[in-house]
């Protein structure tokens, strides 16, 4: 495996000090937990501070072992000059007059450790060690922290799309009437309003998802852990869809047995049943069947939702919980969607630590079945803390 | 006045917008133009074949990013003779560097479209005043 190179600075005015420095890291292959392979060591020296400040512009060393006392500026002058521009880098202190208050004060300026001389090449060896795992450890964090902000300024750009693509629609149909390209009735304009009217409907219900969303994702919503039951919760949800489902002739099926208890937050519960259960009416046929199901075994909780509704092809199904899929086409293109309400589902199931798959065929309808593990041990959050109550 | 001398001109638009389509046909229609309409870039590049339209409209953003200057690439690929308009929202054909000349536009438009604009330019182009 190939090991990880990090560069390293010696500044000392006396020459023994810095060849007993690359002697002592030259061979030496650390062990860290931040990376696969081993990490070795490559050392420059600088006899001055200011060759220490020219060195550092023009190498980038992750660690730097800087004497106290240079014939030039002090060790601290470097450090002041350094710390503003050490990003990934740390920088030990070595020194004969070891004392807290120098320690204190190197702390102060910027410096990660501190080395009392004299030292021995495994103490040496320690502090490299140490300082190494600390430097991957920064330089992991911060790729983490770049790659959650690409994904956030992506979403972003999607999000703005999806949120400009209605006022775009809705300012073009209002173009129209003005210009009254479909002659001086206002009744020949009908069909106009209504997508207006539509795609205004289709920007709030965006607008209310992204609040679930987001506030799920923060971890800034206080959940409310507690024995719940879903039955009434299954209950409520299908009250609020079947004016809806009457209307289109739709079969709503659910075998009300005993309590489900489960321990969670009854408010995640019915997001979750509100989300399937809604999308099996809206996308399904005049005159077809929703069916919900809830099954408990020893291993899991398992929650299944079916439809006979317009289906998905497999390329479709798998793209469907991430941010913004909307399958689009003609057969979906007057049914209000934000594209968000299946990855608020499974962003939510994921908090339960649960998954959820579909399987579907065109035409024919989809089935949606999260499995959930047992009820105890109470569910952590999704940073792995433990709950906020 | 639409020309009635003229046969009727051909429009295609390619947006995954219906209601954007939609919008753009009625304030074609109106002005005599014949509409054609596809929802992506592959449909479109059929469709120009099939109905042979006088000039375009290609969305810029559509389901793949900057998927429109795609098929605008390929239509100038193709030798495709008519004039091209992008259709962008407001900061977009910066954003992504547009290049008019080298993908062979003959312009912009921004979203929201003025129908004026649009109709006036289109007739311009394809010569059906002055």
């Amino acid at each position: 495996m190939d090991s990880t190179v990090l560069q390293v600075l010696v500044v000392d005015d006396d020459p023994g000090m810095r060849s007993g420095v690359s002697r002592a890291l030259a061979h030496f292959k650390a062990a860290v937990p931040e990376v696969d392979g081993k990490i070795r060591f490559e050392v420059e020296q600088a006899a001055s501070g200011h060759e220490a400040l020219e060195k550092f512009q023009r190498l980038h060393p992750q660690l730097v072992f800087l004497d106290f006392k240079l014939p030039d500026i002090t060790g601290f002058d470097v450090l002041d000059q350094l710390s503003p521009q050490i990003a990934d880098s740390l920088i030990i202190m070595m020194t004969a007059y070891a004392s807290i208050e120098t320690a204190v004060r190197a702390t102060k300026h910027g410096a990660y450790d501190f080395l009392a001389k004299p030292f021995t090449p495994d103490e040496l060896r320690t502090t490299a060690r140490k300082a190494a795992e600390q430097v991957l450890f920064k330089i992991k964090a911060k790729k983490l922290a770049e790659e959650k902000r690409k994904l956030r300024f992506e979403f972003i750009s999607v999000l703005s799309h999806e949120l400009k693509a209605p006022l775009a629609a809705i300012e073009g149909y209002l173009n129209v009437a003005k210009a009254q390209s479909l002659g001086a009735s206002i009744d020949a304009y009908t069909p106009v309003f209504d997508r207006c009217v539509f795609r205004i409907e289709q920007m709030r219900k965006l607008i209310f998802d992204l609040l679930d969303l987001t506030r799920i994702e923060s971890g800034q919503k206080i959940r409310h852990l507690q024995e719940t039951d879903l039955v009434p919760i299954v209950q409520r949800v299908l009250e609020t869809v079947a004016a809806e489902a009457n209307q289109r002739g739709i079969e709503l099926r659910f075998d009300a047995q005993n309590a489900v208890p489960y321990y969670a937050d009854p408010a995640e519960m019915e997001m979750i049943f509100n989300n399937l259960v809604s999308n099996a009416v809206k996308y399904n046929r005049e005159g077809g069947q929703v069916e919900i199901q809830l099954s408990v075994t020893p291993e899991a909780l398992c929650i299944r939702v079916s439809d006979t509704g317009i289906g998905l092809t497999e390329q479709e199904a798998s793209r469907l919980f991430q941010d913004f899929v909307r399958i689009r086409n003609a057969k979906t293109q007057d049914i209000l969607g934000s594209g968000l309400g299946l990855s608020t589902v499974k962003k939510l199931v994921q908090l339960y630590r649960g998954e959820i798959h579909v399987k579907s065929t065109p035409d024919v309808g989809s089935t949606f079945t999260i499995s959930l593990p047992p009820s105890s041990p109470p569910p952590i959050a999704e940073n792995g803390e433990s709950e906020r109550r | 006045m639409p020309e009635r001398s003229i046969q009727k001109k051909t429009i295609l638009v390619i947006d995954d917008d219906p209601d954007i389509r939609a919008a753009l046909r009625m304030v074609l229609e109106a002005e005599g133009f014949s509409v054609g309409e596809s929802a992506n870039g592959e449909e479109g590049l059929k469709t120009v074949e099939r109905i042979q339209p006088d000039a375009m409209i290609i969305d810029l953003m559509m389901e793949n990013v900057d998927s429109g200057t795609t098929v605008a690439q390929q239509l100038k690929a193709e030798g495709y003779p008519g004039p091209m308009y992008m259709l962008s929202s407001a900061g977009d054909a910066v954003r992504y560097n547009l290049d008019a000349r080298e993908l062979g536009l003959a312009g912009i438009f921004q979203k929201p479209i003025d129908p004026k604009l649009l109709i006036t330019t289109l007739k311009k182009a394809l010569k059906m005043v002055g």
